[in-house]
Order: C-alpha cells, then structure tokens, then sequence
C-alpha cells in the first residue's frame, strides 16, 4: 500500500515537471515572468518533497505493527523545531517576495490606471472594446478624418467546428518592434478581460473604467486571446487572434 | 477529576429514536440532535452539488458542444451556455454555502457543548440553535430552484442584468442570517458558556477553529449581505450602486469586487479553520500522540483568522488597482502563508514517536495533509502578479481551490464522519465501502485537480463550456473527467459506508469502537459542568431538551419576507395588463401578511412564556451583556460598510455630481427627528433605571414613551421619502439618492425592528415578566437602541450635515 502511495504521488509530481513553460517567450515582457515561474516551481517542488517524503517516512516508521520502543521529543527540541521552520518558512516567502518584486516594480509608472510594462508609455493608440454582443472590436484614430475607426472586427473562427458553434475571433495585425498602447473599453454593462497567454497580457475590461497595457511584440506570430473574466452565454465564444508578421 | 471519553454520546435520551419522532426531529433543540439535522442537510446538498459538477465535466469532455444540458431543464432558456452556467454556478455556490460551512456547523453542534463542558450542557442558545437550523431547507430550495446562472462571484453589472439573480440573493440572505444567529451561539457558547475550570489552553483545537470561524463569520458576513443586496436593488428598483444606464453616473463594478471578497477571503478560512481543528483532533488521536505543538497550533489559527482580513484584493490583481496596491496584498498574501504551512509541519510532527492505526478517520486525515499542501502551493504562484496575469481565471485557480476545499476541507469533514459515527449511531460504519470512498476520492481528485492544474497551465479560462480543438486541451480536460467520475463514485461508496453500517450489530465497546488502546486512545472530554456543580454545590442542573415547536416555525416564518420579496419582483408571468403586477403584488401581501400573523402570535405567545422562571443556569453566567455586544460587533461592521459604500460613491463621483445636502434633502426636518430619536435614548435609560429599582409602572411607561418616539421617528422618515419621491429626487440624483436610500433605509428598518422589540419587551413587563433582579433583557434592547441612535447621529452627520 505504502509502496502504491509512493508511486503514484512521485509520478503526479513528475507531471509538474513535464509541463509546457508557461509561455514561449514572445514579448519583451515575458523573460522575467518565466524566469520567476521556474524559481517558483524549484522552490515549491523542494517543499512538496520534503512535505511528502516525511510523510511517507513516518506513516512508514510509526506504524503501530512496527514493534519499538516509544520516543518522544524533548521539549528544547521541540522548541528548536518550531522556530526553525517558522524561520524557514518566513524565509521562504521573502525570498519569493523578493524574487517577484522587481519584475512587479519594473512594470509601475506613475499614472493613476495604467501599467506600463516598458519604460515609455507612449505607443499607437488602440482601443480595444469588448462589446455587449460578446465580441471583441479594435480601433484606431485615422489621423486625416480625426475619428475613431474600427480597424478589427469579429469573424466566425477558422475552425468550421468552433465557428458553427458561434464563436467569434477578432484578428487584430500589429507590427513587429512597435510601441503600442491598448486602451481597454467596455461599451455597455458587460465586464470583459482580454487575456493574451503567450504574451503575459491579462486586463479587466471594466464599464467606466478604461484600463491600459503598453507593450513591444519582438516575434512574429499568431497569439491567441481569450476573454478572461465571466461574461455570460458567449464567454466561451469572443475570442481574438493578434496577428505579428516579421 | 473524573472525565467522560468518547462514546458517552448516547447519554441524552433515547438517541435511536430521534429520527423516528417528528416532533423531535422538527422541535429539537438539542445541540447534538440538531448536529445530526446539520450532516443530513450537508450531505444532500453534497450529492446535489456532486451531480452539477458530474454534468459539468461530461459537458466538457468534447471541445465542442454537447448539450449534456437538454436532459435536465435547469434554466429558462434552450442555450447549452445558460444551463452550463448555471450548473458551475451553483455548483460553486452550493458547495460552499450550503455543503462546507453547514458540515463545520454540524460539527460545531455536535462537540461544542461537550467539548466546552459549557453550562446548560448545550449551545448558549439552543432554541435559536433550532430556528438557524430550520431556515435552511426554505432557503435551499429557493437556492437550488433559482438557475441562478451568474457564477459564484456574480459580479456586476452581468448579474444585475440577469433574471435568475433576485431569487438566487435572496436565499443567501437567508443563509446568511441563519450562519450570524449560529456564529454568535458558537462564539458565546465557548466565550461565555463554558464551565469556568477549563482555560483556553485546555480547550479541543476543534473549538479554537470554531470559534475563530464565528469571529470571521460574526464580521465578514455583512460585507456579503450588503454586496449581494446592492445587486437586487441595482436589479429591481434602479439604483445605481454598480450599474446605471446613464454614462454620466456609471456605477463602480469594481465597489463590489471589493465588498464581495472583503467577505469572501475571511470565508475561505471560516471553510477551513474547523476543518484544521478536526484533523488536529483525530490525527493526534489515531497517532496515539498530544497534538505537538498546541500553543504555535492556536497561534497560527489566530494569525490565520486575522490575517484573513487583509488579503482581500489578490483576488482582484487583473482589475487595474493600483500597482502599489497590489504589491501590498502580495506581501500580506505571503504573509499569510506561513502559518499554514506551520500547521502542515506540527500535523507531521505529531506523527513522530506515535503508533499510527490506518482507520478510515486516519487515512482521510493522512491524504488531507498532503493535498492540502499542494493546494496550498498552487496557490503560492497566483499570489504573484506577474504570475497571477497568466493564470488568473484560468484553471490553474480552479485546481488551487479544488484542492484545498474538495481535497483538503471536505476530506476532513468525511475524517470527522467516520470518527464520530461509532458515537452517533452506536455502530461501525462498513469498512469495505469506507475504503473504497477513500481510495476512489483520493485518487479521483489528485487526478482531476491536477489535470485542472495542466489546463491552467495550458491557458485553459474558467467558465467555458466550449475550448479550441486542441489536443492536449482535450486530452486534460477528458483525464479531469475521468478522476471526477471516480470522485462520484466515490461518494457512492460513502453513503453505502454509512448505510450499511447502520444495519451493523451494536457496538460493545462504545468508549474505545477503533481499538486503540489504553495509550493515548481516547480524548477525554472535560467533566461536564452539572457533574462540578452537584459535587461542589449539591446542585442538581438537568438540561432542559422538551422539543420546542415554536422555534422550527420560526425558522420557516423568518423564509416569508423574502418570499413575498421575491414574489414582488420575479418576472411575472403575465405578460401585459391587472394581470401583471397583480401575481407580484397578491404575493408579496400574502407571504407579508402571514409573516405579520406570525409576528404577533409569537409575540403574545413569548410575551407570556416562562414568566417568573429563572433558569439554573444563568447565576453561573459572567456578565451577560456581552449577549448583546457580539451581535452589535457585527451591526458595527454592517453599518461601517453602509457608510463606506456611501463616502465611496461620494468620492469616486465626477464634479458636480454629489448635490450640496442642503439643497437635495429637508435638513431641519431631519434635525427635529434626530431629536426625538434622541429623546427616546433618554427616555429608555430612564427605563432601565426604572426597572433596577424594582418600579414596574415607571419601566412601562418610559417604555411606551421610547416607543412613541421610535415611531414618531420612523413615521417622519417616511414623510420625509414619500416628500423626496414626490421631487423627483432620486431622478435628479440617481448616485445620491442611491446611498441615501441605502443609509438611511437600512437604518430605518433597524430602528423599525427595535420598535417592534420595544413593543414585544413592553408586552413581556405587562405579564410581570421583569423585576429588580431579572431584567437583562430590558438591558440588551437598551443597548441596541441606544447603538441605533449612535448610527444615527453618525449618519445625520455624514449625509446630511458635511
């Protein structure tokens, strides 16, 4: 039974391993981000073995079949224990604290709503709405008419299955090497976020508020995005596609 | 000192019978009775929300749709989407309200009193103990029947927008209310209601947790009950606390993501603390060793049950608050996290130098500390923004919190089942079936939640019923459905464990039914108090358990309000015409009317009820006032969020908005009121005097004054909104009207309610029901009132004078 319990557990933890990184590496903004993503991981891997491996060591060794003479701990010792791993948790979680602050810091200027992730904040404007048809719409002011002019707007989805089922993708070209700020809208009652994995992106599109994120793409690609906050019937279904050529 | 171990649970009467009585069943206010009510609720609330999440994975196991739905109607509309959010919404909800904090209640009712060796040998309250209880099943079945479609979370403005979202509140209120009457029993049962020999250090680390969850329930719970009523007043009557149609004086969606988790971060650990407190118990007692480390044990628990106010916003880290913000809450977030981690390393320890017997309670509680632990971890990475803007609702958050409630919480909930069962039914559950729920649930759900952990990883969101045809996005999801089925079945195998158990012989050795020996095999319960008092004072004290009928139809009355509220603003079925607000209004004045009918046949009935009758018990009670302070506690924070939500859409408006109070609202009219509810303070103090000099006629008549001027009061309010409707006023100032309204409606009903009071306390002194020596409650009612003038004056100030 011990043996099983070993086994398995040792082979869900070494799933964690095998794991995609989390992201491939796209943008300027995501070398950090993997970079924590992997101490992290170290560090939680070290505590789930320690974890898991004096379980297995002392439901081994003090089972009531094993015939031994009873020891318990002395009170210094056990003194010494507490403080040692209250210490070495506290420790822990600085270190995490700290590994993750400058990434964090980094990314902070100093408007009120918006994050820039690069150290200018000035890019081609674009708004992206996230409309009360769960769908995502992009726009862009023409500079000769001074109007906003919608520059991206929903698709059936290129897989015939999805696009039968409804849902809708947004392909949205950027260029390469270039600044870009995007200025979330919400332009009913509808709650949206615009999730872009692979490029670290994650922004509320909240009603009267208008979030940013200024960003720099350095590869050329398809980047899938999600609408990441519940929006209901079509939340599954508004997606969007930034489309990167080199 | 002689102590009673465990397996002295069949004492109270004839214990096998209870379910066979009805009028036990419905009436009881046995604690420990009503413990067992507690476990059959949870269970099938359990097996309601298990089949949810069952639909849930099935619908999920082809990227595309599947219309799992079509064979159970569960929403009024034919799209796969609505009825897939309503399954995951009140699965989540479900599971949370009405399964987990209803198994720690169970729990709760079932130890406490034994384990506090506490003064009547029941909760602090046991009728209110029965009436929390009944209002339970009327709540749940408006929960379950609401297709409530809007997630657990249901922010605004989407859930102000849906149909199914009044009905959904509206039975949450009532478990909320039910969860503060139970939490103040808890609180004051082991504060207050124990027996005087045993000091907190003696005390079960069960009830440390409990009584640690009734603080954070006690203050956290208003937080809630004010979000999700703002919703229903955006929904119904068009205020526009989070959403409002006019661009110019747009709610703030973001207000409730503040107010919602405010609460619901201190939930989390409400969920858990019991839960902790229970491992601790039976992992000491199947390891035949002391829990090590009891001092840094309750140490942690305090730093848990405190720190859970202070990390409300890493829930909110994508919303676009403040980058300094959020780097504050990371750190308390981190903060918070070494405790748990503490207790993961004492459980351990505990191990060490024992002599561990694998029952089904250890095994539970063995898997418990291992997937609470990886719980715990996954929960390490979305505490960092920079991770968090990654995973953030995606199925990573979902693996975290599947393991620690479905793996960690709920697991300790079936440990503690297994371990008291010999105990409440005096036999041994079916260990066969009982392995088979083990071993099926622990591997089902490290299976599923870590298969939800790849997909979060995968960039797999939350809340979809459909996802990219990808490969390995179906190859996870269809690995998750497979470790939930095992979950099902599982669960299966635990109510056969159960079942079967029951048709088991009698148990002879009811004091030790696991064998485990003389070393350390039992806990002792501490000596029950009536034993200390008959051998130090002679006395006799029996605990009084005839069931009390009135209280279950309590429970039930205190449903009708929110019926008729309901039934007042669903859709009506009509479409056009008399017909249309005719079903909405004859509802609301029938389920009114019954409850007024009520209201005054219980206040003639109670009015008269145990006149002269001392309880025993209650000259071995210390200070009683602080009956009346815990619930005040929560009305602090109840009207502390009220005045924060208005000074918050006061600051957050744009210029020109917020009208000068002078010109919006009749100021001296305002002013004259406050007097007389000033007035009526006095006049209540002169009351109290009244009746500690033993002067009858002088209490009733200063008490019929205090009550004129509460109604005078509340009448002139009325004046004063039916004058402000007349203006147009809530037009002209939709953000203001709106927290007016709030303020001072909430108030109003307050002050209503201790009118109401007021009126039953005048009743009671009419009979004789109050002397020079026995007249708490003329004091709690003083209390209260003089509290709701104090918020008065507050408010006055804040809205109408600055």
């Amino acid at each position: 039974m011990l043996r099983k319990n070993l086994i398995s557990l040792f082979s869900v933890l070494g799933l964690f391993l095998f794991f995609p990184e989390l992201t491939n590496g796209q943008s300027n903004l995501t070398e950090p981000y993997d970079k924590l993503f992997t101490v992290v991981t170290i560090i939680s891997i070290i505590v789930a073995l320690l974890v898991i491996g004096l379980w297995v060591f002392f439901i081994y060794k003090f089972r009531e079949s094993q015939e031994f003479e009873r020891v318990q701990l002395s009170e210094t010792s056990a003194k010494k224990l507490e403080i040692t791993w209250t210490v070495v948790a506290v420790v822990i979680c600085v270190a995490l604290m700290a590994a993750s602050l400058p990434v964090l810091i980094n990314s902070v200027d100093n408007s009120e709503t918006e994050i820039a992730r690069i150290t200018t904040g000035d890019g081609t404007e674009i708004i992206i709405e996230g409309s009360i048809t769960w769908e995502w719409f992009a726009w862009q002011l023409n500079e000769t008419s001074q109007r906003e002019e919608i520059i991206a707007s929903p698709q059936p989805d290129a897989d015939p299955e999805q696009a039968a089922a409804g849902v809708k993708t947004t392909i949205i070209n950027l260029k390469i090497d270039t600044n870009y700020k995007f200025i979330f809208f919400a332009s009913s009652y509808l709650m949206h976020s615009f999730f872009v994995p692979e490029l670290n992106f994650k922004m509320d599109v909240v009603p009267g508020v208008n979030n940013t994120l200024s960003f720099v793409i350095l590869e050329p690609g398809d980047y899938q995005v999600y609408c990441a906050e519940f929006c209901g019937a079509r939340h599954s279904m508004m997606r969007a596609v930034i489309h990167v050529e080199a | 000192m002689a102590t009673t171990t465990e397996g002295h649970g069949q004492e109270h009467g004839h214990k096998g019978s209870f379910w066979k009585s009805p009028r036990r069943v419905f009436g009881t206010i046995n604690a420990q009775e009503i413990g067992l009510l507690y476990l059959v609720f949870a269970t099938i609330n359990l097996a309601i929300g298990g089949l949810f999440a069952i639909l849930i994975r099935l619908e999920l196991w082809n990227p595309g749709p599947d219309s799992i739905f079509e064979i159970f109607k569960i929403a009024d509309t034919n799209s796969v989407a609505s009825d897939y959010n309503t399954a995951f919404s009140l699965h989540g909800s479900g599971m949370i309200f009405l399964v987990i904090v209803q198994f720690g209640g169970a729990f709760a009712n079932y130890l406490l009193p034994r384990m506090t060796a506490s003064l009547n040998d029941d909760m602090y309250w046991p009728k209110w103990n029965n009436i929390a209880f009944w209002m339970l099943p009327m709540a749940s079945f408006l929960f379950w029947g609401s297709g409530f479609n809007g997630s657990w979370t249901a922010y605004p403005p989407l859930s102000v927008t849906l149909s199914t979202t009044s009905t959904w509140i509206l039975s949450l209120v009532i478990i909320g209310i039910s969860g503060t009457i139970s939490s103040l029993n808890y609180f004051m049962t082991i504060w207050k209601g124990r027996a005087p020999y045993l000091k907190w250090k003696d005390l079960d680390l069960f009830v440390w947790g409990t009584f640690l969850t009734s603080i954070l329930l006690i203050l956290s719970t208003p937080s809630i009950v004010i979000a999700l009523i703002l919703i229903v007043f955006d929904a119904e009557f068009g205020t526009n606390f989070y959403y409002n149609v006019d661009d110019k004086m747009l709610g703030s969606p973001v207000m409730y993501q503040h107010l919602f988790w405010f609460f619901a971060h201190p939930e989390v650990y409400v969920l858990v603390l019991p839960a902790f407190g229970l491992i601790s118990h039976i992992i000491s007692k199947f390891s035949r060793n002391k829990i090590f480390g009891y001092n840094g044990m309750v140490a942690a628990m305090i730093g848990l049950a405190t720190l859970s106010f202070l990390v409300w916003a890493h829930h909110m880290y994508t919303t676009g608050i403040d980058p300094m913000v959020r780097i504050a809450f990371t750190t308390m977030t981190f903060v918070i996290a070494v405790p748990s981690g503490i207790k993961v390393f004492n459980w351990l320890t505990t191990l060490w130098g024992g002599k561990i017997k694998f029952e089904a309670p250890m095994l539970f509680t063995l898997s418990f500390i291992v997937l609470f632990t990886f719980g715990g971890i996954t929960g390490v990475y979305i505490n960092i923004v920079v991770l968090d803007l990654v995973l953030h609702d995606t199925y990573w958050v979902v693996s975290h919190f599947h393991f620690v409630v479905a793996s960690g919480t709920l697991v300790a909930m079936f440990a503690a089942i297994y371990n008291w069962y010999p105990e409440m039914t005096g036999k041994m559950y079916n260990k066969a079936a009982a392995a088979i729920h083990f071993w099926a649930w622990s591997i089902g759900s490290l299976v599923a939640f870590t298969a939800f952990g790849v997909l979060g990883l995968e960039s797999m969101p939350r809340r979809y019923f459909l996802y990219p045809n990808d490969p390995t996005l179906v190859l996870w999801h269809r690995i998750a459905t497979v470790g939930a089925v095992l979950m099902g079945i599982s669960f299966i195998a635990f109510i056969f464990a159960i079942f079967l158990g029951l048709k088991n012989p009698k148990l002879d050795n009811l004091d030790d039914p696991f064998g485990l020996g003389e070393e350390y095999g039992g806990y002792n319960y501490p000596k029950p108090f009536s034993e200390y008092v008959k051998e130090e004072h002679g006395e006799e004290l029996h605990a009084d358990h005839t069931p009390f009928m009135w209280a279950p139809l309590t429970g039930f009355a205190l449903s009708l309000p929110f019926f008729g509220i309901l039934a007042y603003v669903e859709r009506s079925p009509f479409d056009d015409g008399l017909l249309k607000n005719l079903a909405g209004m004859l509802g609301l004045y029938v389920f009114l009317g019954l409850f007024l009918v009520f209201v005054v046949i219980t206040f003639m009935k109670l009015s008269k009820l145990d006149i002269g009758k001392i309880n025993p018990v209650d000259k071995y009670k210390t200070n009683r006032n602080y009956e009346i302070w815990a619930f005040l506690g929560s009305e602090v924070v109840f009207f502390g969020i009220l005045i924060g939500v208005g000074l918050a859409m006061r600051w957050n408006s744009a210029d020109g908005v917020w009208p000068n109070p002078d010109d919006a609202l009749n100021v001296t009219l305002t002013a004259v009121n406050t007097f007389f509810l000033i007035i009526s303070s006095f006049t209540m103090a002169k009351a109290l005097e009244s009746i500690k000099a033993g002067d009858q006629a002088g209490l009733k008549k200063f008490l019929l004054l205090t009550i004129g001027f509460g109604a005078t009061f509340v009448g002139i309010q009325a004046y004063e909104y039916v004058e402000l409707a007349k203006e147009g006023f809530s037009e002209h100032h939709p953000s203001f009207a709106s927290a007016f309204y709030l303020q001072t409606g909430f108030h109003g009903a307050h002050v209503t309610i201790g009118v109401l009071l007021l009126i039953f306390v005048y009743l009671r002194a009419r009979n004789g029901g109050y002397s020079k020596e026995n007249h708490e409650y003329v004091e709690f009612i003083g209390l209260y009132w003089h509290f709701v003038d104090l918020v008065w004056i507050l408010l006055f100030t804040i809205i109408y004078l600055i």
